[in-house]
């Protein structure tokens, strides 16, 4: 039994740690692919100062669970003490009950319920702006409170009720004996509840992802967004590895004290040099701080202290660096004024749709902030579906958005765009005339155009030896388990719709089905279905094709030279992503500067070499120093784009319809 | 007279806050799932729930199977930690915690890296010439997700109850000739049974509702209950998101009703 235990036990700590010795060795592979291990660097734990989006998301992080703890802490304890002395049994066992309901809840249920709560209230008051930083923290005091109570209500019922009473026969008032005799007794449930909630709090992922506003974007949801992105950039497996070092020197520590006063008892000389030390600074401790109550606070308070100066440390981080934008300022042809230097500007871009600082690359937000001293909230989405549905919800605000031809006009014809001022956005002038009056903004009010690309086929020629020239290869069953797919409805639908010889935009139901029956089909010999997932698989060779954007093909090239790309010949879409300012703005003016700033020659090329996407751009697409300089797949010629088309939005029956259809194909 | 006034105030600022932000949202969930759109009574969204039916089935399935496979793992391990020496207990204790310091997702992704076509599993394997094996993908991933990601709650209450069984009895039971099957069987296993009780609640619960390790680990036809209803939310279909929460909801209640008749467990059943 007890071999068999042993045996058992080491299993289970090989299988509890193989992951994070997976993420801590991986966090010193000098590429970027989490895959294929090139060379030792540690390059990304240099990269992690460099990283403003991570460095915030931890400062957000450890904002949010030091107040919501704190909170929790003082609120928990007196409903404890107030649950305590409750003298009616029902209500008591009423009370107990509803505090369960948090920690028995599914987070899902938790986090979407305190969602529906907060749009309810802000449909109620007519409020545009209801998710923020204090909806977060609100919900996070929630699903904390149980566990507080849960730590101190044991506490209460340890202290003997006669020590109380004995404190007041000796003249205590009732307050004094509960700070005299009662605190010191349930401190350490008090501590342990707030360490506790903390940590509850820092790890939170559910939750937050249903109740954060603009702009406050923490660890967890950070982590999110990249693992469902393009590539996890190894700077958050540093970040990892950090926290997990740190923490577990902190908990040896911790134990260390703890163990000395054994060690003390058993006066063991061989004790080793370490435990020495660490007796000697408990020993100390113990002298200072006399009750364990005492101790554990102090504890708990430098652990307060050290977080908060992290944070401040951070954010110091962050503001230094002023002048190594030098250079590039005075290169700038616009006149950008400092007019609304402190004010907040709120842009709600695509995952990594931008050049960030990341590898020796141009951070373009840090540098617009630096030229303007605009402060930029910056965040993501995933899909131009997501990100109407939060700006439609009303949830949260953004002063630039930048959705797609079909999203832009969906979003007009609801008059969800507000008109664009192009006499203060003077490097208009660079956009090529290809990419003005689109359908979707016939007399171009509405939009700048961004990127522009292409969809087609990607495959890995090592596990396809054939000529791919059609989508049909998708359904061929040689590729079992290797094929993949988008998952989104409509670029989906579109492969299906080539295929089917159909239009991208038809009304016609029955095309509908059809093309829905011929995607079940596929379902058996699929991989998955993937959006920026495929960036890793296609990157790692897990899978031999897959349709994606053009440009990033190229990313994806990077990791693997193998990969081949093809344009299909029945046809493939084509989409421009366009800045654009939603009726919500709140400083509409800086979010002019801010589109100017993009289209600035020198940021646009910035970003068309980090993102590898279609610029519409004419100083870019026009500079011989541009990596895709007459590209042929970035820049196809007219021959090969007459077959493109381009999605158009549908009425709101057509949507719903198509999306049944995509949630039959998911489900069965 | 005073102080029960002063008694009843210092619950209140608790009453107050659990009724807004506890019983108040989940009365606004039911709401959201029994009317419609502009806000008329419907059960529509309620009875529609059939065509989830399969992945309602799928995402309990899965989560049972997580269950056990977490209960079978970790019983040995919190028996053995529960019979070691105290300082090796703390170790063990500690080894057990530290993981769940570390983000869940992050830790969930790194199983792609072992997992994956590329991954370490099949090089290891391509060096004996073993064909790459389908990991990714398939439903033993999620499970496998879900299996590391709650173990830990698994392991800690059934550790706590164990650490309290006194050693005088196992030796009764040894003096009395119980042999080691029928120790475990009529003192170890019904001792520890609250335990048992509370670490399913804790696996089971996570597991069923879970939509990031579906999605990660998972393929195109692994989707759970957890996916639909981010999904539905993320789409601005709060009533048919709220009508899955609810009955999601629902279901758990049932299951651990259920738990909860093996067990009579008071009001502090907490662990930790």
């Amino acid at each position: 039994m007890k071999l068999f235990g042993k045996i058992c036990s080491v299993l289970m700590f090989i299988f509890l740690y193989a992951p994070i010795a997976v993420m801590i060795f991986f966090s010193f592979n000098s590429s970027r692919s989490t895959y294929v291990f090139e060379s030792f660097s540690v390059k990304w734990y240099g990269e992690l100062f460099n990283s403003s989006a991570t460095l915030n998301a931890l400062k957000n992080t450890l904002i949010l669970a030091v107040l919501s703890a704190l909170i929790a802490t003082i609120l928990g304890t007196l409903a404890a003490v107030g649950i305590f002395n409750m003298r009616s049994k029902v209500g008591k066992s009423a009370i107990m009950t509803v505090t369960n309901i948090p920690m028995m809840n599914p987070d899902v249920v938790t986090g979407v319920s305190m969602m529906l709560l907060f749009v309810f209230i802000g449909r109620l008051i007519g409020a545009q702006q209801y998710l923020s930083f204090y909806t977060i923290l609100i919900a996070h005091i929630t699903f904390n409170l149980p566990y507080v109570i849960l730590n101190v209500l044991p506490k209460l019922r340890q202290t003997d009720k006669n020590l109380v009473e004995a404190a007041q026969d000796l003249g205590c008032t009732p307050h004094s004996a509960f700070y005299k005799v009662v605190l010191p007794n349930i401190s350490s449930g008090i501590v342990s509840g707030f360490i506790m909630a903390f940590t509850l709090s820092l790890d939170d992922f559910v939750i937050s992802y249903f109740t954060n506003g603009t702009g406050f974007q923490t660890l967890p949801l950070l982590i999110y967004n990249q693992t469902t992105k393009k590539t996890v950039k190894p700077d958050i497996y540093a970040l990892s590895s950090v926290i997990f070092f740190a923490i577990l020197i902190l908990l040896i520590i911790v134990n260390l004290i703890q163990a000395r006063s054994e060690m003390k008892m058993k006066n063991n000389a061989k004790a080793g040099f370490i435990s020495k030390i660490a007796g000697k600074i408990g020993d100390w401790f113990d002298n200072k701080f006399e009750t364990r109550a005492a101790r554990l606070s102090v504890i708990s308070g430098v652990l307060v202290v050290c977080i908060a100066l992290s944070a401040f440390g951070i954010n110091s981080l962050q503001n230094k660096q002023n002048d190594k934008y030098t250079d590039l300022f005075n290169n700038l042809s616009g006149v950008y004024s400092t007019d609304y230097a402190g004010t907040e500007l709120n842009v709600f871009n695509w995952g990594e749709y931008i050049s960030d600082g990341d590898e020796g690359t141009l951070d373009v937000i840090d540098a617009f902030e630096h030229l303007t001293g605009i402060d930029v909230n910056y965040d993501n989405f995933d899909s131009n579906e997501s990100m109407y549905s939060k700006l439609k919800s009303g949830a949260v605000s953004y002063d630039v958005i930048i959705p797609s031809d079909y999203m832009i006009e969906r979003m007009k014809n609801e008059d969800m765009l507000e008109k664009l001022d192009l006499s203060k956005i003077s490097n208009f002038k660079y956009i090529d005339d290809k990419y003005k009056n689109l359908f979707y903004d016939e007399k171009n009010e509405y939009t700048v155009a961004y990127n522009a690309g292409t969809v087609g086929l990607i495959y890995d020629s090592t596990l396809v030896d054939e000529e791919v020239d059609s989508w049909t290869i998708m359904w061929d069953e040689k590729y079992k388990d290797n094929i993949l797919t988008f998952n989104n409805p409509r670029d989906c639908f579109a492969i299906a719709q080539f295929i089917l010889g159909q239009s991208l935009n038809t009304e016609d139901k029955a095309d509908w089905d059809a093309a829905a029956d011929l995607l079940i089909e596929q379902n058996g010999i699929l991989q998955g279905r993937v959006m920026d997932e495929v960036f890793n698989k296609m990157g790692g060779g897990n899978a031999a094709m897959a349709p994606y954007y053009a440009g990033d093909y190229y990313v994806m090239l990077e990791s693997n030279p193998n990969l081949k790309f093809a344009y299909p010949k029945e046809g493939f879409n084509i989409f421009v992503d366009a800045f654009c300012v939603p009726t919500c703005v709140k400083n509409y003016e800086a979010a002019l500067m801010f589109i100017n700033f993009m289209c600035e020659p020198e940021i646009a090329l910035a970003n068309a070499e980090y993102i590898c996407y279609t610029s519409p751009n004419t100083a870019v697409a026009e500079n011989p120093d541009y990596t895709y300089y007459q590209n042929e797949i970035l820049y196809p010629s007219d021959e090969v784009t007459k077959k493109a088309q381009y999605f158009h939005d549908f009425d709101p029956e057509v949507r719903k319809y198509y999306e049944s259809l995509w949630e039959k194909i998911l489900i069965s | 007279m005073k102080s029960s006034f002063l008694r009843r105030l210092i619950n209140a600022p608790y009453l107050l806050w659990s009724a807004i932000f506890i019983i108040v949202p989940l009365v606004i969930v039911a709401y959201y799932a029994l009317t419609d759109e502009s806000g008329n009574y419907t059960l529509s969204y309620i009875l529609n729930i059939g065509e989830y039916k399969e992945v309602f089935i799928r995402s309990l399935v899965y989560a049972v199977i997580a269950t056990l496979i977490t209960l079978v793992m970790s019983y040995p391990v919190a028996y053995y930690m529960s019979r070691s020496k105290v300082s090796t207990q703390k170790i063990m204790m500690l080894l057990v915690m530290l993981p769940m310091w570390m983000n869940l997702l992050i830790r969930t992704y790194s199983w792609t890296t072992i997992l994956e076509k590329t991954g370490l599993i099949n090089s290891f394997l391509g060096f004996f010439g073993v064909e790459p094996l389908k990991l990714i993908g398939t439903p033993g991933a999620v499970i496998l997700g879900m299996v590391y990601n709650y173990i830990p709650y698994m392991i800690l209450p059934i550790y706590t109850v164990m650490t309290k069984i006194d050693n005088s009895l196992l030796e009764a039971a040894e003096d009395l000739g119980s042999n080691g099957w029928s120790k475990l069987k009529r003192v170890i296993l019904p001792l520890s049974l609250p335990g048992v009780i509370s670490g399913i609640t804790m696996v089971f619960v996570p597991s069923v509702s879970t939509f990031y390790i579906s999605q990660k680990l998972g393929g195109a036809q692994t989707l759970m209950i957890g996916d639909i209803i981010q999904k539905r939310f993320d789409a601005l279909s709060y009533n048919t998101g709220a009508a899955l929460s609810l009955i999601m909801m629902v279901v758990i209640l049932i299951s651990l009703a259920i738990m909860n008749r093996f067990t009579d467990d008071d009001d502090g059943g907490i662990i930790l």
